[in-house]
């Protein structure tokens, strides 16, 4: 049967036909219910979020996350006073981790919404001109940049830019976007077919605005669902490129940044790299296995089980 | 579409990626803001000296015959001088090439042998408990930094048990007392080519911990893939057929299911090998490894761009090459891939 939009909905009665708009949330939400990995780190990463927002109120020494050095209270160990033990300057590790966590997040953040502002579009332009010169073109840019192994293509340009956190997110983004380029021309295909973006056509809409009002739209819950199983990955690329000197500059307390200046002292005072780390590995940790729970939900392969 | 003429598209496509890639490289690397022709000429160099090193690399040209002269040289195997060695870039990449496929490989080998029981006891026990652990120990790899898990494994196993060394490839000592001829540049097998035993136990204690760090993320790919495949082709009816005719349960599994879940398998973790080249480069400065990460970040650090250019131009080449091969080999060794 047609529905008023011209789209199909075979067999789902009328009343709930913006139900499959959700149906990935409603996925989501299921999986959470059932899998109980999937719910642990779903709680991580509220509580990283929740830290990240409300950074500068937890951090226990505001004037450490600065960079105001404390030479008198130099490497102490680990205490109630200062849990993660503090750093060269006398700063409390603590106060950095948690500190950082707002770094690390939105540098996640921003790296994968820039590579879906280039690639999303890109692909859906792509995808509907499939077949034709810009749907080539458009691919054979993304093969060039596919050309190269991740990280490289991304040291190369951060190296370019000079190094800085914003640089570094920069370069992660011109690596990343292609993988959006890819996803979105294959949704986009599969969409431009049915009937309503006929419909639209028929009516004598721009291209432009059958692109982007009617097809965009539509490809978004996958291409989102994607981009959130991401966020781990860009967070670790961005936290390496860091480690490699090609990302935040101290004082700035970055994660990645942090491990690589505590690595020297690692011997003597082992926390100063250790804490760091470890919450690049919980948070990322957290991030794909949430996405390796979804991952699961969305593969129709591995759906059977919940629908029988 | 025959197997040759899809060989031949195939390969066309690759040189075109290849060439869009050196392309990109060339573009990427002029827009850089600071001068290579004042960092060739050393430091507080005379203007008439950067004068004369902007002429000796070409920087004097428009760009489009500058692109052109580049092309060139880079065909013609000329890829410039490395302004802080002073040595053809070629070369350098060439010395340092071989530390890094060795632990790289090693790593592969760990994997591999690790990642194939875990996927396939994972795929046997589904939805049981050593599947869950086997998910988990698989997110694992994916997830830990490895530069974060390589100062780790050094905190433990030189800080604390003081069993493995802290880094290197090899002792010093052993290099004044059994020096290593060097045939292949993979210290594991020269020493063995050689029958210098002393050199290869102490190359063998000094790669396993870097070794580890990479193996994490292949490891749990192929956890992951094996599990995968393999809960697949448990339901197949051949399968069912065989348990229908009381063959014992662990010849079905290893004879007739894990035979054919490899090759996916193996598919993608030959795809993940030039990957986990980039990811080496990290572990390598953490175990001062002097493979091509090593020197990609000296290269970083002193601003030498025409070797942090050569080495992604040759990564680049290596990592199209790879994805070539696996696609020839795969069409080769499957026959349901479509040409």
């Amino acid at each position: 049967m047609k529905n008023d939009d011209g789209s199909e909905t075979i067999s789902i009665p009328v009343t709930r036909r913006y139900e499959h708009r959700f149906r990935e949330l409603k996925i989501i939400i299921q999986v959470i219910r059932n899998d109980p990995l999937s719910l642990g780190s779903l709680i991580i990463i509220m509580s990283l979020i929740f830290i990240a927002i409300f950074a500068p109120i937890i951090v226990p020494y505001p004037e450490d996350v600065k960079g105001i050095p404390r030479f008198g209270e130099k490497f102490l160990p680990p205490s109630w006073k200062h849990p993660f033990g503090t750093d060269y300057f006398g700063r409390d590790v603590f106060s950095l981790v948690i500190a950082g966590a707002r770094i690390s997040l939105s540098a996640g953040v921003v790296v994968v919404g820039l590579s879906l502002a280039i690639g999303v579009p890109l692909g859906i332009i792509a995808g509907y001109f499939g077949g034709t010169m810009i749907d080539e073109t458009i691919m054979r840019i993304t093969d060039m940049f596919l050309a190269f192994p991740p990280l490289l293509l991304a040291i190369l340009i951060a190296a370019t830019l000079g190094p800085s956190l914003i640089n570094a997110m920069i370069a992660t983004a011109l690596t990343w976007w292609p993988w959006y380029t890819r996803l979105a021309r294959a949704q986009a295909i599969s969409i431009k077919e049915q009937s309503f973006v006929e419909a639209a056509r028929a009516l004598g809409l721009s291209n432009l605005t059958i692109v982007f009002r009617h097809i965009l739209p539509n490809t978004l819950a996958p291409i989102i669902v994607q981009a959130t199983m991401d966020l781990g990955s860009a967070i670790l690329m961005t936290s390496s490129l860091s480690f490699l000197g090609l990302g935040a500059q101290p004082p700035t307390p970055e994660w990645g940044l942090m491990v690589y200046l505590g690595r020297v002292y690692l011997l003597t005072y082992w926390w100063y790299a250790t804490f760091p780390g470890l919450a690049i590995f919980i948070t990322v940790l957290a991030f794909n296995t949430f996405g390796d729970g979804l991952r699961k939900a969305l593969d129709p392969r591995l759906r059977r089980i919940r629908q029988a | 579409m025959g197997f040759k003429s899809y060989l031949v598209k195939r390969l066309i496509l690759s040189v075109l990626v290849i060439f869009g890639a050196i392309t990109l490289t060339f573009f990427v690397s002029r827009i850089i803001p600071s001068d290579p022709a004042a960092l060739w000429a050393g430091s507080r160099p005379r203007p008439e000296q950067i004068e004369r090193a902007r002429k000796f690399l070409g920087l004097d040209k428009p760009l489009h015959i500058q692109y052109i002269i580049y092309i060139k040289k880079l065909f013609s195997g000329d890829w410039g001088y490395s302004i802080k060695f002073k040595r053809p870039v070629l070369s350098v990449i060439f010395d340092h090439l071989p530390a890094t496929l060795e632990l790289v490989i090693i790593s592969y080998i760990v994997a591999i042998l690790i990642g194939i029981p875990l996927g396939v006891i994972s795929a046997v026990k589904e939805n049981k408990l050593t599947d869950h652990v086997t998910r988990v120990i698989s997110v694992i790899g994916a997830s830990m930094p490895t530069f974060w898990l390589g100062i780790a494994l050094q905190l433990i196993f030189y800080g604390k048990l003081g069993i493995l060394p802290l880094s290197g490839r090899i002792d010093p000592m052993i290099m004044l007392e059994n020096p290593l001829e060097e045939i292949t540049g993979f210290y594991l097998i020269d020493s063995i080519l050689t029958g210098n035993w002393v050199a290869f136990r102490s190359s063998l204690t000094h790669i396993i911990l870097p070794a580890l760090c990479i193996a994490t993320y292949p490891m749990g790919l192929c956890t992951r893939m094996v599990r995968a495949s393999m809960i697949e082709i448990l339901r197949e009816n051949y399968i069912r057929a065989a348990k229908a005719s009381g063959l014992p349960e662990r010849f079905i599994t290893f004879r007739y299911a894990l035979k054919n879940a490899i090759i996916p398998a193996m598919t993608t973790l030959g795809l993940s090998f030039a990957y986990s080249i980039t990811g080496a480069f990290l572990v390598e400065i953490i175990f001062d490894w002097g493979g091509i990460g090593t020197y990609t970040v000296y290269a970083i650090q002193t601003m030498d761009y025409p070797l942090i250019i050569g080495i992604t131009v040759f990564m680049s080449i290596f990592y199209v090459s790879i994805n070539l091969l696996l696609d020839i080999l795969q069409a080769i060794i499957d026959p349901r891939v479509k040409y």
